[in-house]
């Protein structure tokens, strides 16, 4: 289905049916971090094609497109650089021994971290991934609210672990589906590092993925990536994608 | 002494002859020593500005595996590492510790990566002496607990000047994102590290730094240690190995290496990696490297210029002594009657040969005295030229200025082997004017 089309049917069947966008508080909101999770995960491969547009008031601005592979099942995804032609080829390859970055000019795969910026943009390589908040957060605080015309949980979560990359997050989340549409993300300090917007999400099956998202950096002013996700599809990705060789074969 | 007088008159006889054999010895001379000189400066110069810029000539790192399998760099028990500096006690002039992290300086709208390294001015109080301040003040900096140095084109790259306020943003040894605020208290002067893509340093308070990297006040990521004596760092750092390898875990030396010191903020090119299951480790894990390690490359290329240079050297040497053994053979027909009149004066064969052998000797000393004079001249007046200490060699530069460095033994080596070879090359016509007939020598004049 068009992209336009799901993103009306999930806006309408908000403000025709409020009993679902003003459903119950959640006895535990560890449960509603699990359905966020649960909704943002793909059973089956997905491919997409994403298109990132960085507004940088020091580099200019600039877009990149790439084509996303992810395999949630294994945690594993691969996302291939495809513009602009500098880039083209350079690709971040998760698999089971870590987040390997490479470039295709050297031939050399550089281990990388998850949480590392992606290309050099507002937006992570963990953003590209299955959210996992239920393991990573634990919700400290929560109020209801609004965002925009939207009914929302607000929640302020804090890291179970000291290796999430955002020690400390404040989500504003859709009562049904469970749907992340902002999201502030805070230092090991509490200090605002971004603010990351959902405005729109796809959906396949029963997962969603938001098909526009906006990250504004919150200490560089006037920086920002804006995503689009588009074609998606969720059939089967063979097992070799998901492999060095294969990023090498496709570079040659 | 009657021949080495007679040599000696001989040598000032033939002006020119003399000027020239003993011009081409110099000018060979010459150029081996200033080479020598210049490779030698160069490797003595850019060993301390490495040393200086690392904190020292030996660095122990160390990492530990978290609970969740990462691998962190951190040194929170020191008491392995401390006990393990004893066993080199004699040959340590000091010892520092650091941290260090790869930070985003964010002024305004501009950002710009730099490496800060945390240092420890309680135990490296000379270490801000040898910085190059551009602006700022070392009193200012050591007064303000959040203060930061930059290199001066970071300031410029960010539009920011000393006495601003930037932001500090970098993740923590459990790659956690944070940031902080900091102060410009002063702009250096940049050394280059002459490395493509070689991180841009600037410098901060260890407990500043760590602090962002959510590290306690007392935990620390390199000890690195200055030697008395730098010929001592590979042994000291084998010692040191071995001493730590009996209470902890150590990587092994042959696997040791890397940019020195090891940067802990380069761990894994963007953070912390994770360790296989079978291979994580309880405790901290240390790793020992020194300046030679990361100078590999740095000797070698001296090892090549040395290697050229006594080729050089070599062909000179051989050209030195084609010329002598060709220029005594003209010598010995043109003394002919003069050898003639001396042995039929009483002077022995050997008498004649020594004259010749001395006559050589002679003109190869006064050739190699007058080249190391020269070279000296020329190293002296190179090594007042300031070439600046920003420019892309100035790693190779003693603040801004050519280091040379002479090896009395070498040198004096050197003298004797031309000296010697000069003889051997004259030993033949030197027989051959020995072995003349006088009454034929006579009959020929």
């Amino acid at each position: 289905m068009k992209r336009s089309v799901l993103t009306t049917l999930i806006t309408l069947s908000l403000l025709i049916f409020p009993s679902l966008a003003t459903a119950q508080a959640p006895a535990d909101f560890e449960e509603l971090l699990a359905a966020i999770d649960t909704n943002s995960l793909f059973p089956d491969d997905m491919t997409a094609t994403v298109t990132l547009e960085e507004k940088d008031p020091q580099e200019g601005d600039e877009t990149s497109r790439v084509r996303m592979f992810r395999r949630d099942d294994d945690d594993k995804f691969l996302l291939l650089f495809e513009r602009p032609e500098v880039q083209l080829g350079q690709g971040y390859l998760n698999i089971d021994d870590g987040l390997w970055f490479y470039d295709p000019e050297s031939r050399q795969f550089t281990y990388t971290s998850i949480g590392e910026s992606f290309g050099g943009s507002d937006a992570r390589n963990s953003d590209f991934q299955a959210s996992s908040l239920a393991e990573d957060y634990d919700v400290i605080s929560s109020e209801e609210g609004t965002l925009g015309n939207f009914g929302v949980w607000i929640l302020d979560l804090e890291a179970t672990n000291d290796e999430v990359t955002y020690p400390f997050r404040k989500v504003w989340v859709t009562k049904e589906p469970n749907l992340i549409l902002k999201s502030e993300d805070y230092s090991l300090t509490e200090r605002l590092l971004r603010t990351s917007y959902f405005p729109s999400y796809a959906k396949a099956g029963d997962s969603f993925i938001a098909d526009e998202q906006l990250y504004v950096d919150a200490l560089v002013e006037n920086k920002q990536t804006r995503v689009l996700v588009e074609d998606i599809s969720t059939a089967e990705i063979p097992d070799n994608v998901f492999t060095k060789a294969y990023v090498e074969r496709v570079n040659r | 002494m009657q021949s080495l007088r007679i040599a000696y008159r001989n040598v000032l006889r033939q002006g020119k002859r003399t000027a020239l054999l003993g011009g081409a010895i110099a000018f060979g001379f010459f150029i081996f020593t200033l080479l020598n000189g210049f490779t030698a400066g160069l490797l003595d110069s850019v060993s301390e500005n490495f040393a200086d810029a690392s904190g020292g000539h030996i660095y122990i790192s160390g990492s530990e595996v978290s609970d969740l399998g990462s691998e962190i760099s951190v040194i929170r028990d020191a008491d392995a590492v401390e006990a393990a500096l004893r066993s080199i006690d004699e040959r340590m002039l000091s010892y520092n510790t650091r941290s260090s992290a790869r930070t985003t300086i964010i002024f305004g709208s501009t950002e710009e990566s730099v490496t800060l390294e945390g240092v420890n001015f309680a135990q490296e109080s000379d270490f801000i002496n040898a910085l190059s301040f551009a602006e700022g003040s070392k009193e200012a900096f050591l007064a303000n607990p959040n203060g930061i140095l930059l290199p001066e084109a970071t300031l410029e790259d960010l539009g920011t000047k000393v006495g601003e306020s930037v932001i500090v943003k970098t993740t923590t040894i459990n790659g956690q994102q944070n940031v902080g605020d900091a102060v410009v208290v002063g702009s250096l002067v940049a050394q280059s590290l002459f490395v493509p893509g070689a991180p841009i340093f600037g410098y901060g308070h260890i407990e500043m730094l760590n602090s962002l990297l959510n590290m306690s006040s007392d935990q620390y990521q390199t000890l690195n240690i200055y030697l008395t004596d730098l010929e001592a760092i590979d042994s000291a750092t084998t010692a040191l190995h071995a001493e730590l390898a009996r209470t902890s875990n150590v990587e092994p030396r042959e696997e040791s290496g890397g940019f020195a010191p090891p940067d802990p903020s380069q761990l894994g090119f963007g953070g912390i990696s994770s360790v296989d299951e079978a291979e994580r480790w309880v405790g901290t894990k240390f790793e020992v490297t020194n300046l030679n390690d990361n100078l590999e490359g740095i000797n070698a290329l001296v090892g090549v210029i040395n290697a050229i240079g006594i080729i050089i050297f070599l062909v000179i040497i051989v050209i030195i002594m084609v010329g002598i053994m060709n220029s005594y053979r003209m010598v010995m027909i043109e003394r002919t009657s003069e050898i003639g009149t001396m042995r039929a004066m009483g002077v022995h064969k050997a008498g004649i040969r020594n004259i010749f052998i001395w006559e050589a000797l002679f003109v190869a000393l006064s050739g190699t005295l007058t080249g190391l004079v020269v070279a000296f001249l020329a190293m002296g007046g190179t090594s007042l030229i300031n070439f600046g200490t920003d420019g892309a060699f100035s790693l190779f530069l003693n603040g801004g200025r050519m280091s040379f460095d002479i090896s009395p033994l070498g040198t004096l080596g050197n003298i004797l082997l031309i000296c010697v070879m000069s003889a051997a090359a004259v030993y033949v016509p030197a027989r051959a004017a020995a072995q003349l007939q006088p009454a034929e020598a006579l009959r020929a004049g």
